[in-house]
């Protein structure tokens, strides 16, 4: 609701003027190697962030353009400089690197950790 | 009741006007009021004291704050309950009702009640009558009864015009007292837009009916008038008088209802404001002071007593105790004093601090004044007769004869604004208030709110505001921010302001809530119960919870508190508020007229030949054409004769660019490449899903040249969808809607051609325009047309699509010429049963969110070589194409001539296999016949099916799979 919207042609508009595209998940993939699954996530999944997500919006009720804009879901505001946020994020939470650590990551939040800590 | 209007040294703060009198019913008997008078008002001045009986004990309750502070004067108002009074003007025949009373306000049969207190202790409602369960639906009838005040008719439809705007501004200014004047003229000097938002009708705050002195011997009311003359003034500040702020929300997002008075286009408006910078400028409300029977009608506070006197020129009694923690109310005895009011004696509960200017005045008027006093007892059964006032430190104990109580505590910042927006508060023990702590990012507060009191200190500090949001939107440097910040310094600051609640009484008659009658006992009683925050005991005890929102008890709950439990200051804390601040109208929520429609350029033509028109998306329709809903006089010409039918709510588009073929190819399932000049093309759009969402026709106009249909439901999306599936691509094509600018007419019927003929020289023959043929050429040498030959009906058929303007003309103009042919309008539901005996499917009645196109047997459509075009829906139509558990489309007939079926029934054995699309008795063919989505393996010819029919009592008819279409297989009338 009280969400404005940059538009690339008409500039700081209110929220209302547009309807949501979904998140940006890139060009259609080449229709050769698709399976039932990839291109069922490619259509119907999305990462949910909460943060800051590039997304596509759509003029409707003015120039009728598609863009992206960086919105940060936990305040529902527009950014305009994301690469900074994203950078404070990083430094603050440490991305696990390898997909053994990501499992590692995943069970203590479920507070397991202890346990798991030494096997790694 | 005589007014004060003639005392000369009222006139410039009175808002009423003398020469005009309001008449208005109360109770069925005729009562007049002044023009500018406010309900409460109105009936203040005609003698009523009682204007409803609270909500459990049924007591007598009056005036007291003339804010709509709380449920007391909320009454019935045009058959509208619960209007609150205080703020709403006086109109001409108003018709005003008291609430929650049997019997009448004056004599309440249900007054009782006040005796039963001692069975309704705190929470009493959460703990008895459920045990035994079996007490419950018993107890609860009587509950509903006596639960909420004001009762509305079922029948009751809410009269007026409801508006809505949405205006944006650079800087919004909440409040139009002195701070927020001041802080619009600061930002306004600045070159930006302001909005200003007031809830009084006036702009002046609380300088408006206070005749102390400003500075250099001005009253404060003149200066008011100065500050609120030059606002108005100010081509670029926009002034919302009368106009309650609800809600605020990040992105400095304002919203608010306006008001309208009897000369408005509108009875309530909603507004909403985007504003770069805010300034909270919302001053302060009156803390009740809470003493035995501390809302008997006569007890007000002393500013409604001065206002009432001020404002609307009434003396709100003869005899008057005023029983005060603050400066205002001495200020408001010396006043009414002068104005006639005759005054016991003043009780103060402050010790020292007074202005001393204040009490040199009382002095001099012989005003008596106990300094450490504090009204203890209110007596008198409705109505107050006399108060006992004991000392706080003695407990001695003085009694005074009165009709008025002029009663309060001490003052509360209104800080609904800036904490419903997530802005928190500091308790701050000097003033005893609530001050603004964390702010939200451009947002200032300014004036009272802060603390402040001196009312150049005010303005000031208004003026900082203003400045700072005018810093927001870059339009004032920090330098000047900083010498004016320098300036406030040099005046005097925040006000000492007492802490005060109670008066020493055990409080079983002690009122810290009104709306919702609890008593000092009730929070005592909750907070050994457990309950030990306010919040909690917000919920438990219901303080605070009435219309009033808290304006009654939302300070002093928490003081008490602290105090009662003995806690350290800092531990106060304010219970929260939440929007909507005030209670708006539901009607201005739901917002202007709904019913915006758009019609068809030949809507009155169809209208006067008797088309009974239903809503149809955003358009109108004319759905039949006689009182015989079955249509079968319309059907039967357009199969023996021909018809005319309004297709002009069709999404009509021309696409064109070096890119529109690719786009085309993209979007629609079958090879674009193929549409050949002269030729209509018919084909479908998915989604990527591969179900089906719009099916259509497209001509090529020219090369990369193309004009294309899409349904009546689709054409508003349809640009978007085109865009938004060739956004990564960077193609270069323009894709026109020109669904208003077209109009279509649909010319059908074996006759269709005698009639087209006799309008034009070009050859229409069979050879000439065959089936699924394209022209385009003049009519009469000047309207130009587009003739599509399409069989949607299952007869010779032309589609003709004009310019919207000469639409009327050329459908007369066919009227005319298919005279002698017997030509007839025929409606949508004509159309819907012809296009069914053909087994012609409309998208949304033969398919659903989850049928593919193949399931619906358009799967000749699609081309599956094209996948360089990324059709959108291919790859997922590859992937369903030998699913075996989907939905097929069948046609089906009854069995034993049974009547059809109605659309939507399902289709059963055990469990749902699937359900009926659209059936109907056909004329045509002489039997019922429909179609139907089942299961596959019910799609055989043959097959039995078994239908169930909402509310058929479980008595299931049967019809029977059979080959379609069902009306003419071969296809061959429509195209002879």
């Amino acid at each position: 609701m009280a969400l404005t919207i940059t538009c690339p042609v008409c500039g700081k508009r209110n929220g209302y003027e547009f309807r949501y595209g979904g998140e940006d998940k890139g060009p259609r993939p080449d229709e050769s190697n698709i399976t039932p699954q990839s291109w069922c996530d490619y259509v119907h999944m999305n990462k949910c962030v909460a943060g800051v997500q590039k997304e596509w919006w759509f003029h409707r009720d003015g120039c009728g353009s598609w863009f992206t804009i960086h919105r940060d879901t936990t305040t529902n505001l527009e950014v305009t400089k994301p690469e900074t946020k994203l950078e404070l994020k990083e430094k603050t939470v440490e991305e696990p690197k390898n997909e053994s650590e990501k499992n590692l990551t995943a069970v203590k939040a479920h507070g397991n950790g202890g346990k798991n800590n030494e096997q790694a | 009741m005589n007014r004060l209007n003639q005392i000369p040294t009222l006139k410039p703060t009175l808002k009423i006007d003398p020469s005009e009198k309001i008449p208005f019913q109360y109770k069925g008997k005729q009562y007049f009021g002044l023009k500018g008078d406010t309900i409460a008002g109105a009936l203040f001045a005609n003698g009523i004291r009682i204007f409803g009986r609270s909500l459990k004990y049924h007591r007598p309750r009056g005036l007291y704050s003339l804010d709509g502070e709380c449920s007391n004067t909320c009454m019935e108002v045009n058959g509208i309950p619960n209007t609150r009074c205080e703020n709403t003007l006086l109109k001409t025949n108003m018709t005003i009702k008291e609430q929650n009373v049997k019997g009448s306000a004056e004599h309440d049969l249900m007054g009782f009640m006040d005796k039963l207190d001692f069975l309704m202790p705190a929470g009493f409602y959460y703990k008895t009558m459920h045990k035994p369960a079996k007490i419950w639906p018993v107890a609860m009838k009587q509950i509903r009864k006596a639960a909420g005040l004001g009762v509305i008719n079922p029948d009751f439809r809410m009269q007026g015009n409801f508006d809505e705007i949405f205006p944006s501004t650079d800087v919004c200014v909440i409040g139009g007292g002195p701070a927020g004047m001041t802080a619009a003229l600061a930002a306004a000097e600045k070159g930006l837009r302001v909005i200003i938002m007031e809830s009084r009708p006036w702009l002046g705050g609380f300088f408006d009916y206070r005749a102390f002195e400003y500075k250099n011997g001005i009253p404060l009311y003149s200066r008011a008038k100065e500050l609120a003359a030059e606002v108005e003034s100010k081509e670029n500040i926009r002034v919302f008088k009368h106009t309650f702020m609800v809600g605020s929300y990040n992105n400095n997002l304002i919203t608010g209802f306006m008001t309208g008075s009897e000369t408005d286009s509108f009875t309530e408006r909603y507004i909403e404001i985007r504003a770069k910078s805010v300034v909270v400028a919302t001053g302060c409300i009156e803390r009740p002071l809470l003493f035995d029977n501390n809302e008997r009608p006569g007890v007000m506070q002393p500013g409604c007593a001065l206002r009432l006197a001020r404002s609307y020129g009434i003396l709100a009694g003869k005899e008057a105790v005023f029983s005060i923690g603050h400066d205002l109310g001495l200020e408001a005895a010396v006043d009414l004093f002068d104005l006639g009011l005759k005054i016991a004696c003043v009780a103060d509960i402050r010790q020292d601090g007074q202005n001393p200017a204040l009490l040199l005045a009382l002095e001099k008027r012989n005003i008596k004044i106990l300094k450490g006093w504090v009204a203890a007892k209110a007596h008198g059964a409705k109505q107050v007769k006399s108060v006992t006032l004991t000392c706080l430190d003695t407990l001695a104990e003085k009694t005074f004869d009165c009709d008025l109580l002029a009663a309060s505590a001490g003052m509360t910042p209104v800080t609904g604004p800036l904490t419903i927006v997530q802005g928190t508060l500091k308790y701050d023990d000097y003033t005893g208030f609530f001050l603004p702590d964390k702010v939200p990012d451009k947002m200032h507060t300014a004036g009272r709110i802060d603390g402040l009191d001196d009312a150049v200190a005010i303005e000031t500090s208004g003026k900082i505001a203003g400045l700072k949001a005018a810093f927001d939107c870059k339009a004032c440097d920090k330098k000047e921010i900083d010498e004016i910040n320098a300036k406030l310094k040099q005046l005097p600051g925040k006000t000492r302001g007492t802490k005060f609640v109670t008066a020493p009484v055990k409080g079983r008659k002690t009122f810290i809530c009104f709306d919702e009658d609890t008593t000092i006992k009730n929070i005592k009683q909750a907070i050994a119960m457990g309950f030990d925050v306010p919040e909690l005991i917000k919920r438990f005890t219901s303080a605070g919870t009435g219309p009033g929102q808290g304006g009654v008890p939302g300070h002093n709950l928490p003081l008490f508190v602290a105090k009662y439990k003995a806690e350290s200051d800092n531990a106060v804390k304010p219970t929260n508020v939440r929007a909507p601040l005030v209670p708006p109208f539901l009607a201005s929520f739901a917002g202007t007229n709904h019913n915006m429609r758009k019609m068809t350029p030949v809507d009155d033509l169809q209208k006067k030949d008797g088309g009974i028109f239903r809503r149809i998306g955003a358009w109108e329709r004319a759905r039949y054409f006689s009182n015989d809903f079955s249509c079968r006089q319309e059907i039967e010409n357009v199969r023996n004769n021909v018809g005319l039918l309004d297709g002009s709510t069709l999404g009509k588009f021309r696409i064109h660019g070096p890119d529109a073929l690719k786009a085309l190819d993209r979007i629609y399932v079958s090879d674009m490449s193929k549409v050949r000049p002269g030729r209509v093309k018919y084909s479908a759009m998915c989604n990527d899903d591969g179900c089906v969402i719009d099916d259509g026709v497209v001509i090529k106009l020219a090369e990369n040249d193309y004009y294309f249909t899409t349904s009546t439901g689709r054409a508003g999306a349809t640009v978007e969808w085109f865009r938004y599936h060739t956004r990564f691509d960077g193609w270069d094509y323009h894709l026109v809607n020109l669904t208003d600018s077209m109009g279509v007419i649909n010319l059908a019927g074996p006759k269709a051609r005698k009639v087209f003929e006799k309008i034009t020289n070009e050859d229409v023959s069979n050879e000439a325009l065959p089936y699924s043929g394209y022209k385009k050429f003049l009519i009469k040498d000047t309207i130009p047309v587009k003739v599509m030959r399409l069989g949607f009906v299952g007869e010779l058929s032309y589609e003709f699509h004009v310019p919207s303007s000469y639409m009327k003309s050329l459908w007369l103009i066919l009227c005319e010429a298919g005279e002698e042919f017997n030509i007839s309008n025929f409606g949508v539901e004509a159309q819907n049963v012809l296009r069914m005996e053909k087994c012609h499917v409309i998208l949304g009645s033969e398919s659903e969110q989850r049928t593919n196109l193949l399931d619906i047997g358009l799967g000749f459509l699609w081309d599956r070589t094209k996948t360089d075009a990324k059709t959108v829906g291919a790859v997922a139509l590859r992937q369903a194409e030998n699913h075996p558990e989907r939905l097929k489309l069948v046609g089906f007939k009854m069995e034993n001539n049974g009547r059809a079926p109605l659309d939507g029934s399902i289709i059963v054995d055990k469990k749902i296999l699937g359900y009926v699309c659209t059936a109907r008795d056909s004329f045509s063919l002489n039997e019922a016949v429909g179609m139907a989505l089942v299961e596959s393996k019910l799609a055989k010819v043959g097959t039995r099916l078994e239908i169930y029919e909402p509310e058929c009592n479980d008595k299931r008819i049967y019809g029977k799979v059979v080959a379609v279409p069902f009306y003419d297989p071969e296809g061959k009338r429509m195209k002879m």
